[in-house]
């Protein structure tokens, strides 16, 4: 899921109306979480920091 | 044993992490070390994680190395000072610090640019006002991620570190509760949780921010925790200090040493400087600048292990 300038100006208006709340700003957290962290798609590539190690050249 | 190959690695790193830093004194982000919001303006917030390079200028600063430039010079004293201010200066009324967006609550932001700020603050000597401690532990004591236990073990480090500054008991007591948050993440086969899973870069983390607690506060369940946490690592990791990184809940390549050096174990410390020295593992300077600058203060902590003791006990 890459960044556009769509979303990330719904995400700033988010943060700076409903996100100040403690109760939508952890209900918004859970879900990038979920979205981007526990529910890994089963496609081939996955998001990670991917850095360079030598083991690439193989 | 000889940590000459944390040393020599991080001090190379100290000048790309010097350039992070708004080092203009007449600039009104002095101090802060987020270089994409200070220098470039491409994101319209500060990331607290940029400002863990306060511990870095203190460590610098303070100590005597081999090819250290910038033992006590009066400009990195200076930054570190504008640093701790600008840190001080990002906390929000509640207390917390954010990461990745405005009003964000980050528990890891909060934990761990909490433990850099206290921890160059009882290196240096630059006092941190008592509010901004105050409302940093007691938002860390009431909050928590209990799905991620590295970031559990870097808020119990930050409240051992506020106890050392104000000796308050209400500040270990928050520690405390927090450690033993921590020890209930722990699962059978020896790893803390990470996400569902274990992940060996995030477990090295964890373990480090063990060690920096339990120079704090002693605490003999947590200790013999980490001691079967160290086992299932050894286990996990082979003689050229490889792992299958792929099958692991977060993917991480990279291995902080501070937490073995702390336990001495030093067969690992062996095959990971060795690994180190034949450049066939991943070091900070392969890194993204994010990434390097944390575990860049990590290899320096592993190398300075006696002096920052003799340090902190002679504060």
């Amino acid at each position: 899921m890459l960044m556009t300038t769509v979303k990330l100006i719904i995400l700033r208006i988010f943060n700076i109306t409903f996100g100040r709340t403690l109760f939508f700003s952890k209900l918004f957290k859970e879900y990038m979480i979920r979205k981007l962290i526990t529910s890994r798609s089963s496609q081939r590539y996955v998001a990670s920091s991917k850095f360079y190690t030598h083991k690439d050249l193989d | 044993m000889s940590f000459e190959i944390y040393r020599d690695i991080a001090l190379n790193q100290t000048p790309r992490i010097l350039s992070f830093l708004d080092r203009d004194d007449d600039s009104p982000t002095f101090g802060c070390f987020d270089r994409n919001y200070w220098h470039y303006r491409t994101i319209d917030f500060p990331n607290v994680r940029w400002q863990e390079g306060m511990l870095l200028l203190a460590l610098i600063n303070k100590f005597k190395m081999k090819n250290n430039k910038w033992q006590r010079n009066y400009n990195v004293k200076d930054w570190l000072a504008a640093s701790i201010k600008y840190w001080e200066n990002s906390q929000s009324d509640s207390g917390f610090f954010s990461e990745n967006y405005p009003h964000e609550r980050s528990f890891v932001g909060s934990s761990f640019s909490a433990y850099a700020a206290t921890e160059a603050s009882l290196i240096s000597g630059i006092d941190i006002s008592k509010e901004t401690l105050n409302k940093v532990s007691d938002w860390l004591f009431k909050n928590e991620n209990l799905h991620v236990a590295n970031q559990m073990a870097g808020g119990a480090a930050a409240l051992a570190n506020i106890y050392a500054i104000t000796g308050e008991i209400e500040h270990v007591q928050a520690a405390k509760s927090k450690a033993a948050e921590l020890l209930n993440l722990q699962q059978e086969e020896g790893y803390f949780i990470e996400y569902d899973g274990y992940d060996i870069g995030y477990l090295t983390i964890c373990l480090s921010y063990i060690a920096k607690y339990l120079r704090r506060v002693e605490d003999s369940e947590l200790r013999s925790s980490a001691d079967k946490a160290f086992e299932f690592l050894e286990d996990t990791i082979d003689d050229n200090c490889l792992f299958d990184y792929e099958q692991t809940s977060r993917g991480t390549q990279y291995l902080y040493p501070y937490g073995f050096a702390y336990f001495n174990r030093a067969e690992f410390l062996n095959k990971h400087t060795t690994a180190l020295n034949a450049g066939k593992i991943l070091n900070p300077g392969w890194m993204d600048d994010r990434f390097c600058l944390p575990l860049t203060i990590d290899y320096l902590e592993s190398y300075l292990i006696k002096e920052i003791e003799d340090a902190n006990d002679n504060s």
